[in-house]
């Protein structure tokens, strides 16, 4: 079956572990000791995976990968993955950086199947389908916020590999409005938008931004001041 | 830090450590009994005020942070920082009643350079432990030079509220300026912050500066 499953699944899966990032690392280990998981593989770069023969694998995990899988290995492998978004506008990149810029603190981590349609702009997801979801806080920096997407993405992960081939697929909602893919001079703040901005708008901005990600910064005509961790104290009233 | 220099003293071939105190608890019983039989007492990273009853019986040394007689009192590290300097020196002198006033025994470079006072703390610990080695590598054949304070200046010590910076300042700033401000700011230190209308506060935790001369 192309892009599905073709082999039987009780405790017999093969499956491919895509990831780089530190935070999708540690999710690893705790999928491939899943009843139902045979044997798995750790791939952390497209060499690596392009080395592999998909047809003798079942399914391909993605988690934190950025780059498109692309309709070569999408028609021939199910693949999946975790976007932490609930709102359509946020399927197009940078999501996390997104929705807290615009103040989100509460979003969802979601399951979502690689497909491929070169005329969607949508990152990935090229389609709207997702299985399972939980709650994702945004609050607090990005080192708590990546901590719980490992805890979020290791029961997103084994609630599908428990209900797999018994998938529900459902939709969200298409929105009009389109928050793009954020690149890294978006992290440069004038000194003057920086005064037009409060201090929770600061907050958000440098906090999301904080390492791995490219790190927020105020530039001047000698030099640049890159933040690279902030709190926020609240004023209670 | 303490543990530092006295694994780095002890080792001194002239060097015998008759007693190292390390708390406020244990260094008061000795405040009206003082230590006999020493030559020396070094105080480092001490914080708390020097009884006579020590400095009257023992030479009491200390070291101090800056270029003497420039940035005596308080804050030094901040009050240099702020100042825009780069690089200072650490100055091993006799702790007396008046406040970072006694003679001044040896100096050695000190750089106040790095992102944050983990940092410049790091250059402070390798400047001292040189000092301490050349001083006692001299000693006793060393004279102190009297300190001129009506020269150089004097500061008192930062105060918590004096992290705050206005968007005033932030505006007239430079960015080096800012930089400096909230580096010298760091951990363990009240950091820097800016405070909106509304009373809340945005609070600098760790940053860096990259100069245009670099790019």
């Amino acid at each position: 079956m192309v892009g599905g499953y073709n082999k039987k699944y009780e405790n017999n899966m093969k499956i491919i572990f895509l990831a780089y990032r530190n935070w999708s690392l540690d999710v690893y280990p705790f999928i491939k000791k899943h009843p139902k998981v045979h044997m798995s593989v750790l791939c952390k770069s497209n060499e690596e995976l392009s080395k592999l023969d998909l047809e003798e694998y079942d399914l391909i995990i993605t988690c934190g990968w950025s780059d498109e899988l692309g309709e070569n290995i999408t028609s021939k492998i199910k693949a999946i993955g975790v976007h932490c978004a609930e709102l359509d506008r946020y399927s197009y990149g940078s999501p996390l950086q997104l929705q807290i810029i615009d103040g989100i603190t509460r979003t969802k981590h979601r399951i979502f199947s690689f497909t491929y349609d070169e005329s969607s702009k949508r990152a990935h997801t090229h389609n709207r389908l997702y299985s399972h979801e939980v709650d994702l806080d945004l609050s607090g920096n990005m080192t708590d916020i990546l901590n719980q997407m490992t805890a979020t993405s290791i029961v997103l992960f084994n609630r599908y590999l428990d209900d797999v081939p018994n998938i529900k697929w459902k939709e969200w909602p298409e929105e009009s409005i389109v928050r793009t893919k954020r690149n890294p001079l978006d992290s440069c703040l004038t000194k003057e938008k920086f005064h037009k901005m409060n201090t929770e708008e600061l907050y958000n901005f440098f906090r999301c931004l904080e390492d791995p990600y490219p790190n927020g910064y105020i530039e001047d005509n000698k030099g640049i001041l890159y933040i690279k961790h902030v709190e926020f104290k609240k004023k209670y009233e | 830090m303490g543990k530092i220099y006295f694994n780095v003293i002890e080792k001194h071939k002239k060097v015998n450590v008759k007693k190292i105190i390390t708390t406020l608890e244990e260094y008061k019983s000795y405040e009206n009994n003082p230590l006999s039989d020493v030559d020396l007492i070094l105080f480092i990273g001490w914080s708390w005020i020097i009884p006579e009853s020590f400095t009257e019986s023992n030479i009491c040394l200390g070291i101090h942070p800056s270029d003497l007689p420039y940035y005596r009192g308080g804050s030094p590290l901040q009050n240099q920082i702020i100042d825009g300097m780069i690089e200072s020196k650490i100055s091993l002198i006799t702790l007396s009643n008046k406040l970072d006033a006694g003679d001044i025994w040896l100096k050695k470079d000190f750089s106040l350079v790095g992102d944050s006072m983990e940092k410049v703390f790091e250059n402070l610990i390798q400047s001292s432990i040189k000092l301490l080695n050349d001083f006692f590598n001299i000693y006793p054949n060393i004279k102190p030079e009297t300190q001129d304070i009506t020269k150089g200046s004097y500061f008192r010590g930062r105060r918590p509220e004096e992290s705050k910076i206005s968007l005033n300042d932030f505006k007239s700033m430079s960015l080096f300026e800012i930089y400096n401000f909230i580096r010298c700011l760091t951990d363990p230190y009240p950091n820097a912050y800016i405070e909106d209308e509304d009373g809340n506060k945005l609070v600098f935790k760790n940053i860096t500066y990259v100069s245009s001369k670099n790019n």
